[in-house]
């Protein structure tokens, strides 16, 4: 299978300070990684780093693009629109557009073909969501768990391969975790996208996902790799879940 | 016979059209560890924001330490809101302020005549025993998401608060901070005798340290869950359901 | 133009709030009020120089041109700093601080309410009112107030280097008819209104931003509606106060504080 995201000697520059994440990943479709540890440890630096947000040092190859930045640099796509979606940790909607109009803006720079058939698929995504009913209000009238689906929603309207979510479970009651928790998984479960996610909570870590990636306080990695690999270090965890 | 910390008589409230709360009817007593739950927009926040005078009702009575809230003056209202604390869901520090003086200011503002450097000593001394391991000279922007939450706590704490009224402390927050704040508020609560009313999403932490659960739903006060602790299911189908997908998430 | 009574109610609660504070001592928070006066001087004190040596500066290049047909170049001094004290210089810089200050202010004010930083010292059992609108409104009141004034002398100093140094005046032949044209009413005009406009700018920014809602959408509402409403009050205030100040010199004249 080929991979989607390989990342060697990989390198962050949160603050200006150079911090090594070392860490050698190799993701594929289908594939979900797992990204947990304390506040303020670069999770977010290192997603942002992925979609040229943020600095890196390092090889990385996404998609069918290798880069090899010997100095911190910011990643820089060759053509404006990758198949990657991000979700932001804030949701980042615009105020000023309703609901569906944030929605089809992500469609908005696509191909000729893939707009034709754009309005149903953001009709189906918005049913999906239970926002159908709502897709004329604007974002301040939604609640922070219906701001949170549209702003996931908003990403997989690209029908992205690599999908990248900061938190996006934090500060969700339960049922609203759970229904967006079971739209990125069904995301991944077609086979054809690779999920990037950090979150807050071990156990869903544990249960969900294929690969782990544990940093400590201070941003160094503790365990990088395949879940597998994870049980077979640490048998007792196994045991308890 | 002990007053009720508040007491909620039909209260009713709207935003333009939209109704947030329906004729709910409860009481919460001190010494309780009290958490409100319930899916995000049933109007949990507003329910603690009425509680405590920032907004008024459009029906019904709210007593606030056994007094009604519609009789009581600003004065008087600011007086009891030293011993009932709102702790935001935002830290809310304010930013023209390093964090051990977002810490003392409170008191110092309360006692002028208090020693600042006294006052600061002490302060320090809150934030150490939360947990707290920054330097006290910073800014609150160059705080994490978790320290700010500490300091904000240790604001209220200064005080010495009778009741806190929290909007979703672990928010945001990794799992060791979780439990931090969790532990925080179980030793404020049996060491100091402070009540505490908690939003909250987390329903782990609920069932390990609550004392009761109020459920929210649909503008409504769903059930009422005594004594959490013991909690395996509940008659309510969707009460379940809440409860099962948040030992998860 | 949609909640008229709820915005009277508002503007009513909160100008009793204001003013019943306001003359409470609180001796505790004029370190907060002198710093922050002096950190909003320090950040209009260049535009404020600026701005008014070029006001002073317009007003004699436009009189000039009048002025010589008649031949009485001597009045042109006098002339041109009368109209400054009397009306466009604390008209014209005010424009400027409203932008300056009170939008700063503004903003301020909106983003500490937008982020529950004025609830949370309501919570604490302390008044918003003292700790933050209190200090900000006089800071701002003594701010403009101090900076219109200097832009008077400013525009005279601007005034007589333009004529100096396009229609080659001497400083004796300009200064010459000032005793002609300016009395100490004109100054005393030029003064009343700079507390006039300093007090309108203060209030405005304060209220506006005090009763702004709690979103980002609030902070930029609150910033744009205080500069329109500030321009606007000291459009609307020029006209009253240059025709209530016969009577106010009237009154001063008659208790004998003026002579």
């Amino acid at each position: 299978m080929n991979a989607l995201l390989t990342l060697k000697n990989y390198y962050l520059y949160p603050k200006n300070q150079p911090r090594c994440l070392g860490v050698d990943l190799k993701l594929s479709a289908g594939h979900s990684l797992a990204i947990l540890g304390p506040t303020g440890c670069g999770k977010s630096v290192f997603l942002k780093s992925l979609v040229g947000l943020a600095p890196f040092s390092g090889e990385l190859r996404l998609l069918d693009s290798f880069f090899h930045h010997p100095l911190p640099k910011l990643l820089k796509f060759p053509k404006r629109s990758l198949p990657i979606g991000f979700a932001f940790e804030k949701n980042a909607l615009f105020e000023f557009l309703s609901v569906e109009d944030n929605l089809s803006l992500a469609g908005a720079f696509q191909d000729e073909a893939q707009t034709t058939q754009k309005p149903s698929d953001g009709e189906r995504l918005l049913k999906q969501i239970g926002l159908w009913e709502s897709r004329k209000k604007f974002p301040r009238a939604l609640s922070g768990g219906m701001k949170k689906r549209l702003a996931v929603a908003r990403t997989l309207i690209k029908k992205p391969k690599i999908l990248i979510c900061d938190s996006p479970l934090a500060g969700l009651d339960p049922l609203s975790a759970h229904s967006i928790f079971t739209m990125l998984k069904e995301t991944v479960n077609t086979g054809s996208t690779l999920l990037v996610m950090s979150l807050q909570s071990y156990t869903l870590a544990l249960t969900h996902f294929t690969h782990l990636l544990l940093l400590d306080s201070s941003g160094n990695p503790v365990f990088c790799g395949n879940i597998e690999d994870f049980y077979c270090k640490n048998p007792h965890i196994k045991a308890i879940s | 016979m002990k007053t009720p910390i508040i007491s909620f008589r039909n209260v009713s409230k709207r935003y333009g059209n939209q109704e947030v709360l329906k004729n709910i009817t409860v009481d919460i007593w001190p010494g309780e560890l009290t958490f409100i739950m319930g899916p995000s927009g049933v109007g949990k926040t507003v329910f603690l924001r009425l509680a405590l005078g920032f907004e008024e009702p459009d029906e019904g009575e709210i007593h606030l330490a056994g007094i009604p809230l519609s009789e009581m003056h600003i004065s008087e209202l600011s007086a009891i809101r030293v011993r009932h604390i709102f702790i935001f869901q935002h830290p809310a520090l304010f930013d023209f302020l390093t964090v051990i003086e977002n810490v003392g200011f409170p008191l110092l503002e309360h006692h002028p005549d208090m020693d600042p450097p006294y006052v600061f000593e002490k302060a320090k001394g809150v934030l150490r025993s939360l947990g707290y391991r920054g330097t006290f000279k910073k800014m609150p922007d160059q705080c994490t998401v978790g320290e700010a939450k500490l300091v904000s706590i240790a604001r209220a704490l200064m005080l010495n608060p009778k009741v806190m009224f929290i909007d979703e402390p672990t928010t945001g927050l990794d799992e060791t901070t979780r439990t931090q704040v969790d532990h925080i508020l179980v030793n404020t609560h049996r060491m100091k005798q402070c009540s505490c009313i908690v939003v909250s999403h987390d329903v782990n932490s609920a069932l390990t340290i609550g004392d009761r659960i109020l459920f929210f739903y649909d503008t409504q006060l769903h059930a009422n869950i005594e004594n959490p602790r013991k909690f395996t299911s509940h008659p309510d189908p969707l009460v379940n359901e809440f409860f099962n997908h948040g030992e998860v998430f | 133009m949609i909640n008229l009574r709820q915005e009277t109610i508002q503007l009513k609660t909160f100008t009793l709030e204001l003013a019943s504070r306001l003359f409470r001592p609180h001796t505790q928070h004029w370190n907060m009020i002198i710093i922050g006066t002096l950190r909003m001087i320090r950040t209009c004190l260049v535009m404020v120089i600026l701005s008014s040596l070029f006001v002073g500066g317009i007003l004699v290049v436009v009189f000039q041109h009048h002025i010589s047909f008649f031949r009485a170049d001597s009045i042109l001094g006098a002339f041109a700093s009368s109209a400054l004290l009397r009306e466009v210089g604390p008209l014209l810089v005010g424009f400027l601080l409203s932008g300056q200050c009170g939008a700063y202010v503004a903003s301020e004010i909106a983003t500490m309410k937008a982020t529950d930083q004025l609830d949370t010292l309501s919570s604490l059992g302390l008044s918003d009112m003292d700790l933050v609108i209190v200090p900000r409104f006089v800071s701002i009141f003594m701010a403009t107030t101090f900076s219109l004034m200097l832009s008077l002398a400013g525009g005279i100093v601007g005034a007589y280097l333009v004529a100096a140094s396009l229609y080659d005046m001497s400083i004796y032949f300009f200064f010459s008819k000032f005793q002609w044209l300016i009395q100490w009413s004109s100054l005393w005009s030029g003064f009343y209104k700079c507390f006039a406009f300093g007090s309108a700018i203060a209030f405005i920014s304060c209220y506006t931003s005090y009763t702004a809602e709690k979103s980002v959408q609030g902070v930029s509402t609150a910033v744009q509606k205080t500069a329109i409403r500030n321009m606007m009050a000291l459009i609307i205030l020029d006209t009253f106060t240059t025709h209530t100040f016969r009577g106010l010199m009237f009154v001063l004249k008659y208790f004998g504080v003026l002579s």
